[in-house]
């Protein structure tokens, strides 16, 4: 199932629901749904070893390289995924603040509503 | 307490999708797309377990490694060349076979249980590599194993009993 994290609502729904990343969205929505391996568009985060609950989707067609970090919570019955924060990735490297910020998105405790 | 109330999120996704229906050719392109990664995605799991990098895979296959890239990324279609090849380069073979949606629905659901619980690990032991899995429902295998609730799960159909 999943949720986004509230303060990035109206960040991250305008973002997928876009024209030109939808179908992107859609497919890394069912590659996770149908439990399909595919590590150039949903993987675990290797930004921070403190960050060891977070994933990110990758955004890659039309020249983009957008990411969306996310927490996975699994429970006995249904996996979360919790899309905390959008990224334009435009260098090899993360800059500090948004590393930060996905350190702190790992250690929060989300309630589902 | 659960609301009937909708969330923000849904809120907003409802306003942003009123106006942009998703044409046929669009979800058949989608179903195309999802065919593929499903290919990909055997093709992955075959890599990683015999420690075979995508660069490696590239070579045995002879085409460059952005192109497999290019691929896994939705950017290039796969092309049933390019399959045979990744048949010959790992030595391996897909099944193909069809299935009811009905049956596809169990299939997703069960997948998802089997992932909350421990019993993959258990269900391995008896995966001699043939793929071929049937779904079955099996009362009182929780007591056995210490999951929480009764839950179906995946045997293949020579197997008769499960001994935990």
């Amino acid at each position: 199932m999943f949720a986004v994290d509230q303060t990035m609502i109206s960040v991250i729904i305008p973002f997928i629901m876009d024209d030109n990343v939808i179908d992107e969205w859609r497919q890394i929505r069912d590659l996770i749904f149908q439990s399909l391996r595919n590590a150039e568009k949903y993987l675990k985060c290797d930004v921070s070893k403190v960050a060891n609950n977070m994933f990110e989707m990758r955004f890659t067609n039309k020249r983009r390289n957008i990411r969306i970090y996310c927490q996975e919570v699994r429970t006995s019955k249904t996996r979360y995924i919790i899309l905390c924060e959008l990224f334009d990735k435009k260098s090899t490297d993360i800059p500090k603040s948004v590393k930060n910020r996905i350190e702190g998105y790992s250690k929060r405790n989300y309630e589902i509503k | 307490m659960k609301s009937n109330k909708k969330n923000p999120a849904e809120l907003l996704v409802e306003k942003l999708s009123k106006d942009k229906p998703i044409s046929d050719e669009r979800e058949l392109r989608h179903l195309a797309q999802m065919l593929m990664y499903r290919f990909l995605s055997e093709v992955e799991k075959v890599s990683d377990d015999r420690g075979i990098s995508r660069k490696e895979l590239a070579k045995k296959i002879n085409v460059s490694p952005s192109y497999l890239t290019q691929v896994y990324r939705g950017n290039k279609p796969l092309n049933f060349l390019t399959l045979a090849k990744i048949e010959c380069g790992l030595n391996m073979r897909f099944d193909v076979s069809a299935i009811d949606p009905e049956v596809l629905e169990l299939d997703e659901w069960a997948a998802q249980s089997w992932a909350d619980t421990n019993i993959n690990r258990i269900v391995n032991n008896f995966n001699n590599g043939r793929g071929l899995w049937m779904f079955k429902s099996r009362k009182g295998f929780n007591e056995s194993c210490g999951v929480d609730e009764a839950v179906n799960i995946y045997i293949e159909p020579s197997i008769d009993k499960i001994a935990v």
